[in-house]
């Protein structure tokens, strides 16, 4: 017990945060966590008055649970995508594990305290989520606060059976790629089954006609559960947790905990006969065979400093499996996202229908197709983490960019440049096509890539000033320096930000009758604007917040 | 040539980690900069390196001030710093080439060098491979060869020997002997004596930031009047201040 505790400790240690100094940078933080928590507030409170609203429609058909019971496989599904990658990379991939594996310590012991530490690092928002949840059922509900009371061991432990999924799904995934020889192939198996899962939930979630937001209730109520009756196998935890604080129900209380116990005791039961075998054949494995090497030496050619610098930069985003999966990858699953939202909001507007009202000039189509690029244009070099990582990615060896003969300017500008053309090829090889289907008129096919080029300029510019501010340079490994980073929160909360303005503000124009032409040329002229002060402020700030960073 | 003017440097506004310190070194000297750990080695060589800025005095390498002309400084710098896990996602052959492309070094000359590197410190078949798979010693050697591939004059290493086996150590040193004899500036931090005591032509004792002995072995002996314990020589010399 006293070894769980310890390792426990010392890997959270290794996922929390940097500390912060310098006063000016202490109110600086401040300033952005407030905006941070400005737009994260509304967000948790809304998933709470869901949750209520839609329990206190279904109570009197009698599924009062059921506005919980979604929310709650909601959370169970994101926590599982989200936390795949993390409890793979813990389990199997972290630097600690070839120091760890000498010391007599039981590999199950190993397992249960990083898989302790991914629990507590990873599940503040969902413990949030959680909380409002529970709130907005018991207020619809009208529960007594006792029953509160009983729902607090749920509201700490939701999130624990999805992740021993991710867990057990790594075990196997691990065991059953013994044979082969290459570490890095193997990593990129991981990756594939993140995307299949991705995928699967795509589609799973699309062919749910009956989510569609005006007719949900009513499906319900008729009771169309499919969806729900799937998620109940597969969560089970879900429904007792309801069960149990809803009726003060103590033996449903009890089957809660013991399906916790049961999952975890399967994992921690299969970690015990697979965990050693598959992590000791992982760390004897050679990455890559030798080829003729003084050959190679002959095909040496030099390079300008900033396409080398920028090679550089890419060779290592696309070779890491935690930068790869994180940084490069979403780029091109967006669409998947995209197609989500698309069936869930606007099933009745099939692909042959928005042709013909683009063909004849329907502006509300066009509206929506510029709200969209706009919407991805922001978003995406913002959720890919690029230039919110930019420094932050350098970690320990930071002091590199200072002692090479290479002008900081030169190597800020190679930062912005690598996310912004991943982020641009990655929104406009989709747009294009999108585009292409629609038979979108050349000149606003031009005006939309203008705009997407600047919004996606704007957003890695001010990702780098942002990184280079405070980059997060202590970490050992790689998937910290993204996850752990305050930069890419921030430079979310920036993005939406942006978002709402220009998307919301584009929308409101519209309803007061402004003509699409002129909502364009705003957008345009407030983004060039934009785009410029942000450049001008980088110009001085980043070599300066380069030559002050004196953490490593 | 290295001249360092009255720097000091302070981190969080109470560590004093170099105070006051001038010291030059003048061309064809190999110079061991030793003290204990934490005494400020690494402090001032980031400085000399561009690195770290001085709170206060000045630092020029062969005429070009580190603050005001860094870029020529840096460029006739070869500088290994202390830690030599980086960009392990790279090859080592990737690596080397793309410090080059950062130093302007033409192909012929990198080639030549990479070539003659490897060979020496017998790398030619870890070239190919990603630096993560390389044992420490192999990492430093790969460090060694990036910061010299370029030919800098001045070489600045902070605990070059450190994870090298024998050998690979034995042909550094020689490296460092000969390119101090063509003329130009070696400067290199230990905290191992015997390696200074074979090695160097002068050292500087740094302790708390502060110089408190550069010249000779062979002043440092006459001056505490010991023949040849260098261990409580160099303990006498720190107690003294
Ligand atoms: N970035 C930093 N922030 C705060 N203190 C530092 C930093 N770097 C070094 N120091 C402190 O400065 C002193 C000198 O350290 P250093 O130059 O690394 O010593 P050496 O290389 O001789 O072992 C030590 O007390 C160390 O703790
Ligand atoms: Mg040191």
């Amino acid at each position: 017990m006293n070894n769980y505790l310890s390792l426990t400790k010392v890997f959270l240690k290794a996922l929390s945060m940097s500390k912060v100094n310098g006063k000016k940078k202490i109110i600086f933080y401040f300033f952005l966590l407030s905006v941070l928590f400005l737009i994260f507030i509304p967000f948790i409170l809304f998933c709470g008055v869901f949750v209520y609203g839609m329990t206190n429609a279904l109570k009197e058909v009698g599924y009062g649970t059921i506005g919980f019971e979604l929310m709650g496989f909601l959370i169970s599904i994101f926590t599982f995508v989200f936390s795949f990658n993390v409890i793979l990379n813990q389990l199997y991939f972290s630097d600690d594990i070839e120091c760890l594996l000498p010391l007599p310590i039981k590999p199950v012991m190993i397992v249960a305290s990083k898989f302790t530490s991914c629990f507590v690092a990873e599940n503040i928002m969902q413990f949030l989520l959680v909380l409002v949840s529970v709130f907005g059922y018991s207020l619809a509900m009208q529960l007594p606060l006792p029953n509160l009371l009983f729902s607090l061991i749920g509201i700490v432990t939701l999130p624990i059976i999805p992740m021993v999924y991710c867990s057990i799904i790594s075990l196997f995934i691990m065991s059953f790629t013994k044979f082969i020889k290459n570490k890095e192939t193997i990593r990129k198996i991981g990756i594939f089954f993140v995307l299949l899962i991705l995928l699967l939930f795509g589609v799973g979630m699309s062919t749910l006609q009956q989510f569609n937001f005006d007719t949900y209730v009513e499906s319900f109520a008729l009771g169309n559960h499919k969806f729900l009756e799937v998620m109940r196998v597969i969560f089970p935890h879900i429904s007792l947790f309801v069960k149990s604080f809803t009726n003060m129900d103590v033996i449903a209380s009890i089957e809660y905990v013991l399906v916790n116990v049961v999952a975890l005791g399967v994992f921690f039961g299969l970690a015990h006969f697979l965990y050693l075998d598959s992590v000791i054949e992982l760390s004897s494995k050679d990455t890559k065979p030798s080829g003729d090497t003084l050959k190679l030496i002959e095909n040496s050619h030099s390079k300008s400093i900033f396409t080398s610098y920028f090679t550089k930069e890419l060779k290592i985003l696309f070779r890491s499996p935690a930068f790869f999966i994180n940084c490069i990858l979403i780029n091109f699953i967006w669409p998947v996202f995209a197609y989500v939202i698309y069936k869930v909001t606007l099933s009745d507007y099939s692909l042959a229908k928005m042709r013909i009202l683009v063909s004849d000039g329907n502006v509300k189509v066009s509206l929506f197709i510029l709200l969209t690029v706009i919407g991805v244009s922001i978003l995406l070099p913002a959720l890919n983490s690029i230039a919110a990582s930019s420094f932050s990615r350098e970690g320990k060896h930071f002091s590199f960019l200072k002692y090479i003969p290479v002008r900081y300017r030169i190597q800020w500008r190679v930062k912005v440049l690598v996310p912004f053309m991943i982020s641009f090829i990655g929104v406009n090889i989709f747009t294009t096509i999108f585009y292409m289907l629609l038979n979108i008129p050349i000149l606003f096919g031009i005006e939309l890539y203008f705009i997407s080029f600047f919004c996606i300029l704007l957003v890695c510019i001010l990702g780098v000033y942002v990184d280079s501010i405070q980059p997060k340079l202590i970490w050992d490994d790689e998937a910290n320096s993204l996850r752990e980073n305050y930069n890419t929160f921030m430079l979310m909360g920036f993005a939406l930000l942006l978002f709402g303005l220009l998307c919301g503000g584009g929308y409101f124009l519209y309803t007061k009758g402004i003509l699409l032409s002129n909502i364009i040329v705003l957008n345009i002229i407030i983004l060039v604007c934009l785009t410029l002060f942000i450049w001008n402020i980088s110009v001085v700030s980043i070599p300066n917040n380069i030559i002050e960073q004196e953490e490593a | 040539m290295i001249e360092i003017k009255n720097v000091s440097k302070t981190f969080n506004g109470e560590i004093k980690a170099i105070q006051d310190l001038s010291l030059t070194i003048s061309p064809g000297e190999i110079v061991g900069f030793i003290g204990l750990n934490g005494a400020g080695k690494t402090t001032l060589i980031k400085m000399m390196t561009g690195i770290l800025r001085p709170d206060s005095g000045t630092i020029t390498i062969n005429g070009y001030d580190i603050v005001k002309e860094g870029l020529k400084a840096k460029q006739i710098i070869g500088y290994i710093s202390d830690s030599p896990d980086m960009f392990l996602r790279l090859t080592g052959l990737e690596f080397i080439n793309f410090i080059a492309d950062m130093y302007h070094v033409s192909d012929d000359v990198r080639k030549e060098r990479i070539k003659y590197f490897a060979e020496q410190f017998n790398l030619v078949d870890a070239l190919d491979k990603p630096m993560q798979s390389y044992s420490h010693g192999t990492r430093q050697k790969m460090m060694v060869i990036a910061a010299l591939v370029h030919n800098p004059e001045v070489w600045i290493l902070d605990e070059p020997l450190i994870g090298l086996d024998p050998k690979s150590a034995l042909i550094l040193k020689n490296m460092m002997k000969e390119h101090a004899k063509e003329g130009n500036t070696v400067f290199f931090s230990t905290h191992v004596l015997e390696i200074a005591e074979k090695l160097c032509d002068k050292v500087a004792i740094i302790d708390h930031g502060k110089i408190v002995f550069f010249g000779t072995l062979e002043d440092l002996k006459k001056k505490y009047h010991k023949k040849d314990d260098l261990e409580k020589l160099f303990m006498e010399v720190i107690q003294d201040e």
